[in-house]
């Protein structure tokens, strides 16, 4: 299957191409190659489109799989669109866009754990949102209502959704081989940790003169709580980041000098691809090699659909590199 | 058409001409003081709507920046779904105002958009640019406004001080002229008439 990756010329032809449809018509010569009456359009489309292709082969990878990995891939990859599903659901009770269709707005994944996402569509409130998933391992959501009408904002129900997802890959972690269990620990502390670094910033840009609740950083790893709340009152994300690690340093550098957040995220995407193939290194057979291929998938297709909405507002090839991370150029 | 014709030499008319003439030339006048006063607003605003436009071109060139960054690493689908969440967007209200009789929109804002804690950062922070800008960027249409309705209404006052000045005045003032010629020269008559009744009389009673 890694032959299905796309190779640096490829990449290339397609960082060249001049409009979005001569950047289709080189697509359309790779694995991704659509029929010509199902094309994407749009860039919405096409993004659809990839998030298809990147589920079929993550349900390919899973069924051939041994237990354990597959019910770790589920989790990490599938239920993490389910949750990213679950939240566009929410916001879309306040859409009065009529043409922000449920067909173009929400990932094409099955529900995992959730009840169908037409039942909770039909939700009129957050109210009933919340009560509809009572019966699913996100019932615990229900405890963000509170503070979600409180502060009018919808982070304490994701709060309360990436929790689920937590208590979920612990489990399924402790179900694979010690040296396994440290690259997928690595990376999911990694991205929390990053994560909150965002978040707090993004509190102390908004409301520096009053403090986040408790339950606002539920995950912390290597940059504490303490220090997310010291970052809040006005510490310097420098002096922060300098008590972690060398890693942390380099993802969050655009973060310190630019006030850039989507190069931190850039960062973050190209950390955890780096990562994982330099964990493949190492394993070419077992779980980091299986893990490895769906990271480099799930970041082509990232960069596909960056490439894809470039070329059709002609953004400057200069800067989507700049944000996009080319899996195989990078290797 | 000579501007002579239909014209009566007598005294009254006359007067009215010059009555009018009186009144023409105070309301050229007080045009002249709006043009004056227009002009002198329209260059105010020129250098001030200049340096502003330049100060929210690059702001908006900033937000622009952020919004492109925001696209490439959420994707189109994410970035609209967290978009769409914002409720209660800017509301506005338009009222006119005026300056020296040239009505121009003023806008005041009635209510501002919630975006506190629904958006991811990379968009929270491009959103609350915006937010900056938004009201500076209505100030500056509504000026731009302003200065685009002074402008027409000083080309207007112009053409009104130049047609005063250049052709009503003159016709008038030719009128005028005419009647009080073709008044002496009738009252010329008169007393040349009356000498020459007085001289005959006079030869008569010898």
């Amino acid at each position: 299957m890694r032959a299905e990756l796309l190779n640096p010329a490829v990449f290339k032809t397609l960082v060249e191409a001049k409009t979005y449809e001569e950047y289709m018509d080189v697509l359309n010569t790779t694995s991704y190659a659509t029929g010509s009456d199902t094309r994407p359009r749009t860039a919405l489309e096409l993004e659809g489109f990839l998030n298809q292709v990147f589920i079929a082969r993550l349900q390919r990878i899973v069924s051939f799989s041994p237990q354990r990995i597959a019910e770790f891939l589920r989790i990490f990859f599938l239920m993490r669109l389910e949750i990213q599903n679950l939240m566009r659901i929410v916001r879309l009770r306040f859409s009065p866009d009529s043409g922000w269709t449920r067909t173009l707005a929400l990932i094409p994944v099955e529900p995992l754990f959730s009840i169908p996402y037409g039942r909770l569509l039909e939700q009129g409130t957050i109210e009933g949102f919340v009560e509809a998933l009572e019966p699913t391992i996100y019932k615990d959501v229900k405890n963000g209502l509170n503070m979600a009408k409180q502060h009018d904002a919808l982070w304490p129900l994701e709060v309360y959704l990436n929790s689920a997802f937590h208590v979920r890959a612990s489990g399924v972690i402790s179900g694979l081989d010690s040296s396994d269990r440290v690259i997928v620990r690595e990376i999911l502390k990694t991205e929390t940790d990053v994560e909150n670094v965002l978040a707090a910033l993004s509190w102390r840009r908004k409301l520096r003169d009053r403090l986040p609740p408790p339950d606002f950083f539920p995950y912390a790893y290597r940059v504490t709580p303490m220090q997310l709340i010291e970052l809040i009152e006005g510490a310097s994300l420098a002096d922060i980041t300098k008590t972690v690690n060398q890693v942390y340093i380099r993802i969050l550098e655009p973060m310190v000098e630019l006030d850039d957040v989507s190069l931190v995220r850039r960062n973050l995407r190209q950390y955890v691809y780096e990562y994982a193939e330099r964990c493949r290194t190492q394993d070419d057979f077992g779980f980091p090699c299986i893990f490895s291929l769906l990271v480099s998938f799930e970041t082509e297709k990232d960069a596909l659909v960056a490439l894809g909405w470039g070329k059709e507002q002609r953004i400057s090839t200069e800067k989507l590199l700049r944000y996009t991370v080319l899996p195989s150029v990078l290797g | 058409m000579s501007v002579l014709s239909g014209v009566r030499p007598t005294k009254g008319y006359l007067l009215e001409m010059q009555k009018r003439l009186s009144f023409i030339q105070r309301g050229c006048e007080f045009l002249k003081l709006k043009r004056d006063h227009l002009a002198k607003e329209l260059t105010v605003s020129l250098d001030v709507l200049r340096g502003r436009r330049d100060t929210i071109n690059e702001k908006l060139k900033q937000v622009y920046d952020e919004i492109v960054t925001a696209y490439l690493v959420l994707g189109p689908s994410e970035v609209r779904s967290q978009t769409s969440s914002v409720r209660d967007g800017y509301q506005i209200d338009v009222l006119p105002k005026s300056v020296m009789g040239v009505r121009y929109p003023s806008i005041s804002v009635i209510s501002r958009a919630k975006v506190e804690g629904r958006l991811d950062p990379a968009l929270s922070k491009t959103a609350s640019l915006m937010a900056e800008i938004f009201e500076d960027v209505l100030r500056l249409a509504e000026f731009e406004a302003r200065a685009e309705r002074v402008a027409d209404e000083l080309g207007k006052t112009n053409r009104k001080v130049n047609a005063l000045e250049n052709v009503v005045i003159p016709s008038y003032s030719q009128v005028i002229k005419f009647i009080q010629d073709k008044l002496d020269e009738e009252s010329l008559e008169e007393l040349v008439r009356t000498k020459l009744i007085g001289g005959a009389a006079a030869r008569r009673r010898e």
